[in-house]
């Protein structure tokens, strides 16, 4: 569990010049309010002083008057002391405005770059880690850009008061000067790191057994998989709370060696017994700030080296992103498209880590023509998806669209011509805006369309077409489950009508309702379509059925010729219960 | 009043917790008061510290420095342990009620409609770490309070009562929930589903293929200024009723240490007395303010949905 020594984050040049990226890429968005806080600082540290060396006058002159030492001067100390503690007050209330404002307005600049970035960066490099390391800086963006401003911000202050109390008592100098000698044993005799051995968070678990598709089993296939993960879970929280043990007997250990470090000097030092009362208080109050340093140090330190892996991918997002923009918004200028389209793929193959994944696939679509491919799962329907939209470069063979290769297309091009269905999401919006993905729909023609198949669904909500779907919603209105289910394959389907397009390809949606096979032929009259499904059933409704297997074509014909074939296509027909 | 009425919640949470892991919670209530008996050594032994330094002898000094870093050493030692055993109480808490709802789910058969339902109770599961963490920590403030007010009265009974009566008045300048408020948790909710779009490349596939990319971001800039907005009112408002009932408790104790001076010139008080009385007069001030709203904040939150979590 615990290691060796480590590399010093200051010795590595290129994180050092990632944080120095981000510190001013923080400070650029909100310069006004960091600087104001960084204001704040020299105030802060200005009545820090002066409450320490009040109250050390206040401190002296009690003990003078124990001494009989009858004098006034104690009244007035204890009048600056009530107005400098009414002062720090005030202080307080105002940097913690000033620090809640700064963090939110880091924290939107910060996500905004980060909106912008996702939205134009390759698809085909959001891999799941790379995913889940966005989503971990979509949450942190408060306490990362917070860190940044807060070094500055606790540097300027600790500055200001050492150099205020060196020059009003040149004799805390020592003492300034032994607590950051502690310090220094802490942080370079102690820097054992150790190694958090929780690989898996818990909210794994929690993810796990709350997630529909894992618990839409069987409840033989549901226990298993309850056991299986509650060792998982304990395992997790065991590792965890090793760490934790470890950590704060290690956190401990510092403090101990700070504190000695610190009282040996005070009874070690042969000015003792000329100290005051007072110069007692500056001297823990002293030591005090070089401990509440050390712990800043450390935890800056910490945070520094957990998110140096984050801060290099947001870098290498923001620099990608506006490549990738730039070379799209070129496109757009260069390229045009004929009106005249046609799909069709020429000995197209695709591998990953050099294994063979579309092997050898050939077909052609004529323009009005209906084709369904079907696939069992595994049989690589969405990486031939993927392909054909121009996600994924075929490494041989081509794919075009109107004699143009899909991956040479504009997003613009593609989107005018295919509208496509693969994984659709419900959107936290109005159902307009569900369909339209805009504020106001552009196409009137195609909106009328829409709207005449919708409006039976929505004439008892009362927002019509501008209703939220959430689950308030749901409540106030009895939506069954029947119904909420009907009206959001509406929704969906109209995702696709809507655009208007020549093509649709459409990955068949889950427990897709029996009723939109009748509408099928109405609603894609003159459209070309391509539809992948798991079903062989659903083959029964196109021109023409393609069989995917392990990323080869395996039979091609229409419906009723595979079924008399009786080859691969039957037998998967027959295997999912569907009519011979 | 309508935060009090929710602290009748807190008997759901201690009775799950003492179910579920009996001898944690029996740690607990052990740690937070060993804890605060040594916060309480630690006053003493520096009102002991000052009283000695007066009389300049050295020899007792280093005696009571050795006893303070003992103490400070065994402070650090149960802030650890209570760290630890309410990690350990979550950690039994959210194991028994993920499961409880993971077998309501495998007994169901129409999971698919029920999406939304099971995302909020995850969302509620994983907010019982904050809520016990809460639990705990208002009873270690809880804990703190009754230590030092008990010293304090055996030291000075009228600086207590000043003390206390400065707490009460902090109380006092509250706010109704405003609109601002009360829509906040709803408005989280649909920022943190629209951001959830530009990390999930499943989501990022569909707006890139649609588009869209430009819309969705105007949407979730819209709604996460409209957020910010209101984020940055209400903490304005709290700060502003806050710093109301600070300054309260704040002039409550200034008097307390008139009162304390006034005694002290009467030779009725000690000199070390007064010190620990003004450190640990602000002190339980501000362990009591903390130990009350902590509680107030848990409640404002808690809305465990205990008929669906429980059951097993």
């Amino acid at each position: 569990m615990l290691r060796g020594r480590k590399k010093s984050i200051f010795a590595d040049k290129k994180a050092i010049k990632t944080y120095l990226w981000f510190f001013e890429f923080c400070f650029e968005g909100t310069k006004k309010e960091s600087l104001k806080w960084l204001g704040l600082a020299i105030i802060e540290s200005f009545v820090f002083v002066s409450q320490l060396f009040i109250t050390k006058a206040l401190l002296n002159s009690l003990l003078c008057f124990l001494n009989d030492d009858a004098s006034k001067e104690i009244l007035y100390w204890f009048g600056f002391f009530v107005l400098i503690l009414t002062g720090e007050f005030i202080l307080d209330l105002l940097v913690k405005k000033t620090i809640f404002t700064l963090k939110k307005q880091q924290g939107l600049y910060l996500k905004s770059a980060l909106v912008e970035a996702a939205k134009n960066y390759p698809l085909e490099k959001f891999t799941a880690e790379f995913s889940n390391n966005t989503a971990w800086l979509f949450d942190n963006s408060e306490s990362l850009t917070y860190t940044t401003t807060e070094i500055a911000h606790d540097g300027l202050f600790y500055l200001l008061v050492f150099l205020g109390l060196v020059l009003l008592w040149p004799a805390s100098l020592r003492y300034i000067l032994f607590s950051l000698l502690g310090l220094t044993v802490v942080l370079i005799f102690l820097p054992v790191n150790i190694k958090n051995a929780a690989n898996k968070p818990k909210n794994y678990f929690l993810k796990l057994l709350l997630e529909p598709n894992q618990l839409n089993k069987t409840n033989v296939k549901g226990e298993y998989l309850l056991e299986k993960h509650r060792k998982t879970y304990w395992q997790s929280c065991k590792a965890e709370d090793i760490y934790l043990l470890q950590t704060g007997f290690l956190s401990i250990l510092q403090e101990m060696i700070f504190l000695g470090f610190s009282l040996s000097l005070l009874f070690g030092g042969r000015s003792f017994t000329t100290l005051s009362l007072g110069d007692i208080f500056i001297f823990i109050k002293t030591v005090t700030i070089g401990y509440n340093l050390v712990i800043k140090a450390k935890a800056n330190k910490k945070t520094a080296q957990f998110s140096k892996l984050f801060l290099t991918q947001l870098q290498e997002m923001l620099e990608q992103a506006k490549i990738s923009k730039e070379t799209e918004e070129g496109d757009m200028v260069i390229k045009q498209i004929s009106e005249q389209i046609g799909l069709e793929v020429k000995n197209l193959n695709y591998f990953y880590d050099n294994k063979s994944v579309l092997n050898e696939i050939n077909f052609k679509i004529k323009p009005g023509e209906k084709v369904a491919i079907i696939g069992a799962k595994g049989s690589r329907k969405t990486t031939l998806i993927k392909n054909l939209l121009g996600i994924y470069k075929p490494q041989t063979g081509t794919i075009s669209l109107g004699g143009i290769p899909t991956y040479q297309l504009t997003l613009a091009q593609r989107t005018k011509y295919v509208a496509v269905l693969l994984r659709p999401a419900k959107y936290p919006l109005s159902i307009k805006e569900n369909i339209t993905f805009q504020a106001t729909p552009k196409d009137d023609k195609a909106w009328e369309l829409v709207t005449n198949k919708l409006n039976p669904l929505v004439k008892n909500l009362p927002e019509g077409l501008e209703t939220i779907l959430t689950q308030n919603t749901i409540k106030e209105f009895k939506l069954t489950n029947a119904l909420l289910a009907k009206l959001w394959q509406s929704i969906i389907l109209a995702r696709l009508l809507y655009r208007q397009t020549p093509i649709v390809v459409c990955d068949e949606p889950q427990n897709l309702n029996p009723d939109f096979w009748q509408h099928f032929p109405s609603l894609f009259k003159t459209k070309t379509v391509l539809w992948f499904s798991e079903s062989a059933a659903s083959g029964l409704f196109f021109d023409r059925v393609l069989l995917l297997k392990a990323g080869r074509i395996v039979e091609v014909g229409t419906y009723e010729k595979l079924v008399k074939l009786g080859g691969e296509y039957a037998t998967l027909l027959k295997a999912q219960g569907g009519k011979m | 009043m309508n935060d009090l009425k929710r602290i009748r919640k807190l008997p759901f949470l201690i009775r799950e917790l003492l179910q579920t892991a009996p001898l944690t919670g029996v740690l607990i209530l052990f740690t937070a008061l060993l804890k605060a008996g040594c916060y309480l050594g630690l006053i003493y032994f520096l009102q002991s510290f000052i009283e000695i330094l007066c009389a300049k002898d050295t020899f007792s000094l280093l005696g009571i420095a050795i006893s303070l870093i003992i103490l400070f050493f065994l402070f650090s030692l149960t802030s650890l342990m209570l760290n630890i055993f309410t990690k350990l109480a979550s950690d039994a808490l959210t194991y028994k009620f993920s499961t409880n709802m993971a077998k309501k789910n495998l007994d169901s058969s129409s999971i698919d409609s029920k999406e939304d339902l099971i995302e909020e109770y995850q969302r509620r599961i994983e907010a019982l770490t904050r809520d016990i963490t809460l639990v705990v920590l208002g009873l270690q403030a809880l804990c703190n309070t009754l230590a030092i007010g008990f010293y304090l009265f055996y030291l000075f009974p009228l600086a207590v009562c000043i003390l206390f009566s400065g707490v009460l008045l902090n109380m006092v300048p509250t706010k109704s929930k405003s609109s601002t408020t009360k829509e906040q948790p709803r408005k989280t909710e649909r920022v943190n589903k629209l951001t959830a779009l530009f990390y999930s490349p499943d989501s990022l596939l569909e707006i890139k293929l649609f588009a869209a990319g430009d819309f969705f971001q105007q949407k979730w800039y819209h709604f996460e200024e409209t957020l910010f907005k209101a984020e940055i009112k209400a903490n304005e408002e709290d700060l502003f009723f806050k710093g109301q009932g600070d300054i309260l408790a704040l002039l409550t104790y200034l008097v307390s240490l008139v009162v304390m001076g006034y005694y002290f010139f009467q030779d009725k008080l000690t000199f070390g007395s007064i010190i620990a009385i003004g450190i640990s007069g602000r002190l339980l001030q501000k362990e009591a303010i903390e130990a009350l709203r902590t509680y107030f904040y848990l409640f404002r939150f808690l809305n465990m949905p205990s008929k669906h979590l429980s059951e097993s």
